[in-house]
């Protein structure tokens, strides 16, 4: 369950996107306590991706391979939640919480995708 | 180049492409296109930079659907519309895809249109855009409703 500072943050960074005219890619805020990320969606570099998140989308396909209507490894949640496993390595994927991720184009709520309810729930 | 599909699938773009009597802006919501525009990816990016250096500030329709449509609130739908009346200002007929989240949905609605659209060859002098910009065969629907935009292109 995301914190109401996580969402905060979240919309912000949106409002501060859709500001600049920078609507292209999904965003969505990550953490654990203290720690929090803001990423967007777009795919992860494979030479940066934690192994244990790594692991998990394996279960679900090849990174970059379509699955379940989406590319595994190419959403915000993927990208926000490896910043914070970076910094937490010990951290479960289903103890990492995220926002609402949030199109900055509309400010509209995106709905999570199949691939990341089954990476991190 | 074209479009890839993880392109499609991880970003909201802004098209651009022509039908018989209209310009039309088009934000994909991050789903599939339709064939027909995938190679606007040519001149996007170049088109838009170029219509936001211009100040053009035409009265602006909007779709008096879209609360229902979008089931958003006041707060919500003032959100909803900036980059869209900052579009259709500038002389385009701007969509937006209706369902975000289905990537195989071709649902789309007419977001805003400007009250007295500029012609084809004054928005072509205004942005210096080039002719050679894709265009539909079929009359894109106008009148905010949805459609299917797959059945237009």
């Amino acid at each position: 369950m995301a914190s109401v500072v996580l969402e905060r943050r979240a919309y912000k960074h949106a409002l501060r996107l859709q500001m600049r005219k920078d609507y292209s890619a999904t965003i969505i805020g990550a953490g654990k306590s203290y720690y929090k990320r803001i990423d967007r969606s777009g795919p992860i570099s494979p030479h940066n991706i934690f192994h244990k998140l790594k692991s998990k989308l394996s279960t679900i396909g090849e990174l970059y391979t379509r699955h379940n209507g989406n590319f595994v490894g190419c959403c915000a949640e993927v990208n926000a939640a490896n910043q914070i496993l970076n910094k937490l390595p010990h951290l479960k994927l289903n103890q990492i919480n995220f926002s609402n991720a949030i199109g900055p184009r509309t400010m509209q709520k995106i709905p999570t995708c199949q691939n990341c309810k089954l990476t991190f729930n | 180049m074209a479009y890839s599909l993880i392109e499609q699938l991880s970003r909201d773009l802004d098209i651009f492409f022509l039908d018989n009597n209209k310009i039309i802006h088009l934000a994909s919501g991050c789903g599939i296109l339709p064939e027909g525009l995938l190679e606007t990816d040519i001149y996007n990016d170049s088109v838009l930079s170029t219509i936001f250096q211009n100040n053009l500030n035409l009265e602006v329709d909007i779709n008096p659907n879209l609360t229902d449509i979008l089931n958003l609130d006041n707060q919500g739908l003032n959100n909803y519309l900036v980059s869209f009346m900052d579009i259709a200002k500038r002389g385009f007929y701007t969509y937006d895809k209706t369902r975000l989240g289905n990537n195989e949905d071709f649902d789309f609605h007419l977001v805003a249109k400007p009250k007295s659209p500029l012609r084809r060859g004054d928005i072509f002098e205004t942005y210096k855009i080039k002719q050679e910009l894709i265009t539909s065969k079929h009359t894109i629907p106008d009148d905010f409703t949805i459609f299917n935009l797959r059945e237009f292109i």
